[in-house]
């Protein structure tokens, strides 16, 4: 039923000034100076356009941006819970079929995106977001990472990284690495559990392009699609505001964070550098790991070198340009 | 005290330690004054650079505090940056008799306090310059000047040098108590944000745009979070689409992302003096923002 309806085709970008001049996220909202998510939020709306329907389930981009009575979105958007993000997709979407279907509304079918935070995607929001994909509804879920929950004052969420200083997770004598687990790993929780899914990927705001083209396959894609887009946050991980997009290359780069997408089966690897590295480079920009010592970082290595080695044999794809 | 209660509004940006200072203040109150005491955030007081108001509010024992809504008048404000004053809510509901401090270099007195109620107490200190040289929050500077303007509260060990706050006199023209917040000039502004003014979240300096170095290649624009950049078609037959006229300092925050990323240092990072942004803004939506 949904092939009959979605038709739209959202063309790739190749380069910088081919990227939409119209914006459908305004400025005025009262996130932090250099904020991360608010970027990756402002390049999601440019690349869905005007036929777009965002889902807030709480968090940074629901409480900082709509704050009493007035909002940033130039499109339809809709505040939801922090639990029941995908409850709330599934819903819209499926009146949206019906109403396609019996006449009682015109045009095009609508981009459907839940903007969910770490924690409304993988943690709270966990059941909600699974049970839209495994029934198939046409929308597009994106995990904004900022690898705490930062609204409510940075306490841990499950993405937060080996050693990463929280609120909930002070380093301390008893615990001297701060929080002792490594982190929830969310597109392989969704491709490995959710069959109705065809495309995932992830995406980072140190390469806008692949960010937009990445959201444009997804939303060209009938069914349910998942985005995992890391976003540096300066207060939550303590770094200065103008590094924000260096802090996340030098994530892709010492392959705290990697570029990949799956595409029905099939895994494609973006900005793989050919040499890794160290860990120790991205850490030392950011306060939240100051307290470290050379043996918890070691530790965060050899996680890094597994977790790079460990993926599925990638398939060779044209490497877009770095921007 | 009498006893009605004392009503302490603290106005700040996020970041500055105002809800630490109150939530100080009230705990010194209970436990070293004896007094009832509450201090409560208007909302989450967690993004930096944000407008945040905390509240704080003493009674005497004996006497409960009830309900933890935001203070509509206060006997004293506490304002943390200076550029809060330009939004009349920041004062708002501020009683006739109230003090008002704020922090500010020497010798600067901004027009807004014109608004004030004529038999108000304004106290000017200077807290950022203090804080940077004795090494400590400018917070706990203002903390110690409201506790030194408040007899009652000098007992609280927070209270400093008199000597370090200025009284300023014949500022105000208003006549009684200062209507509350709730009672804006007309309706509230509602819907977009475009109307909002993000100036106050700037620490500091901003980016200062130079057109003759621009090459108008957007690495900015795709960087930016907060759309505060301006482009016009570009001239027809030349060689840019699209070309950059400057910056709406109403939405820049200043986290100066466009600085470190221009490859060919159109943006530079420069120190905001007062009246800088207002001189060189250009507007983006001219036609809806005043």
């Amino acid at each position: 039923m949904a092939a009959a309806i979605k038709t739209q085709n959202l063309a790739p970008v190749k380069l910088i000034r081919n990227v939409p001049k119209e914006e459908y996220y305004l400025p005025g909202h009262r996130t932090c100076a250099g904020c991360g998510p608010a970027l990756q939020y402002k390049l999601v709306a440019k690349a869905a356009g005007p036929n777009t329907i965002f889902l807030g389930p709480t968090g940074c981009m629901y409480v900082a941006n709509a704050s009493y009575l007035c909002t940033p979105y130039a499109v339809p958007w809709m505040h939801t819970q922090i639990t029941n993000g995908g409850a709330v997709a599934s819903g819209i979407e499926a009146a949206y079929k019906v109403l396609l279907r019996k006449g009682k509304r015109e045009g095009e079918f609508p981009n459907i995106i839940v903007m969910a935070g770490d924690g409304g995607s993988v943690d709270i929001g966990l059941q909600a977001m699974s049970a839209m994909m495994y029934r198939g509804h046409d929308a597009l879920f994106i995990c904004y990472d900022n690898e705490a929950y930062a609204n409510t004052g940075i306490q841990t969420s499950p993405t937060t990284p080996y050693g990463g200083n929280t609120t909930f997770t002070p380093p301390g004598s008893a615990i001297p690495e701060g929080k002792t687990l490594f982190p929830k790993d969310p597109p392989q929780l969704v491709i490995g559990a959710h069959p109705a899914v065809k495309y995932v990927a992830t995406a980072s705001i140190a390469y806008p392009v692949d960010l937009i083209n990445k959201v444009r396959k997804a939303l060209n894609v009938v069914g349910p699609t998942f985005l995992h887009i890391h976003c540096p946050c300066p207060k939550g991980w303590g770094f200065d505001e103008a590094k924000t997009v260096e802090v996340a290359r030098l994530a892709i780069e010492t392959g705290m964070w990697n570029m990949y997408e799956w595409d029905n089966g099939e895994y494609r690897y973006q900005f793989k550098p050919k040499k890794y590295k160290p860990v120790r480079e991205y850490l030392k920009l950011q306060n939240r790991f100051a307290h470290l010592s050379d043996a918890h970082i070691a530790k965060l290595q050899a996680f890094v070198d597994a977790k790079v080695k460990a993926k599925p044999v990638p398939v060779e794809a044209a490497v877009p340009k770095a921007n | 005290m009498d006893s009605r209660s004392l009503e302490i509004r603290f106005e700040s940006v996020g970041g500055l330690g105002a809800h630490a200072a109150a939530e100080a203040l009230a705990s010194a109150a209970v436990l070293k004054l004896g007094l009832n005491g509450s201090a409560f955030p208007s909302c989450v007081p967690e993004r930096k650079g944000a407008c945040v108001r905390s509240c704080v509010r003493l009674a005497p024992p004996g006497q409960a505090l009830r309900g933890s809504g935001e203070l509509q008048a206060a006997d004293a404000i506490v304002v943390f940056h200076v550029g809060l004053l330009r939004d009349p809510a920041t004062f708002a509901g501020l009683r006739k008799d109230g003090t008002l401090i704020y922090a500010a270099p020497a010798k600067s007195v901004p027009d807004e306090l014109a608004a004030l109620p004529a038999t108000a107490r304004v106290i000017r200190v200077d807290a950022y310059g203090i804080a940077a040289k004795q090494k400590c929050e400018a917070s706990g500077v203002l903390l110690g000047a409201l506790c030194a303007a408040f007899p009652l509260l000098r007992e609280t060990g927070f209270a400093r040098d008199a000597k370090e706050c200025e009284e300023l006199s014949g500022l105000g023209e208003h006549e009684g108590d200062l209507p509350p917040v709730s009672e804006p000039n007309g309706e509230p502004r509602l819907g977009s944000s475009i109307w909002n003014d993000l100036s106050v979240a700037r620490s500091g300096s901003l980016p200062s745009f130079n057109r003759e170095r621009c090459i108008h290649c957007a690495m900015c624009e795709i960087v930016c979070p907060d759309l505060c950049l301006v482009w016009e078609e570009g001239e027809k037959g030349g060689r840019f689409q699209r070309e950059l006229t400057g910056v709406d300092y109403r939405y820049c925050k200043g986290c100066l992302r466009c600085v470190e990323t221009c490859p060919a240092s159109a943006m530079l990072k420069k120190a905001e003096t007062p009246g800088l942004a207002e001189r060189f803004a250009v507007p983006l939506f001219p036609d809806l923002v005043e």
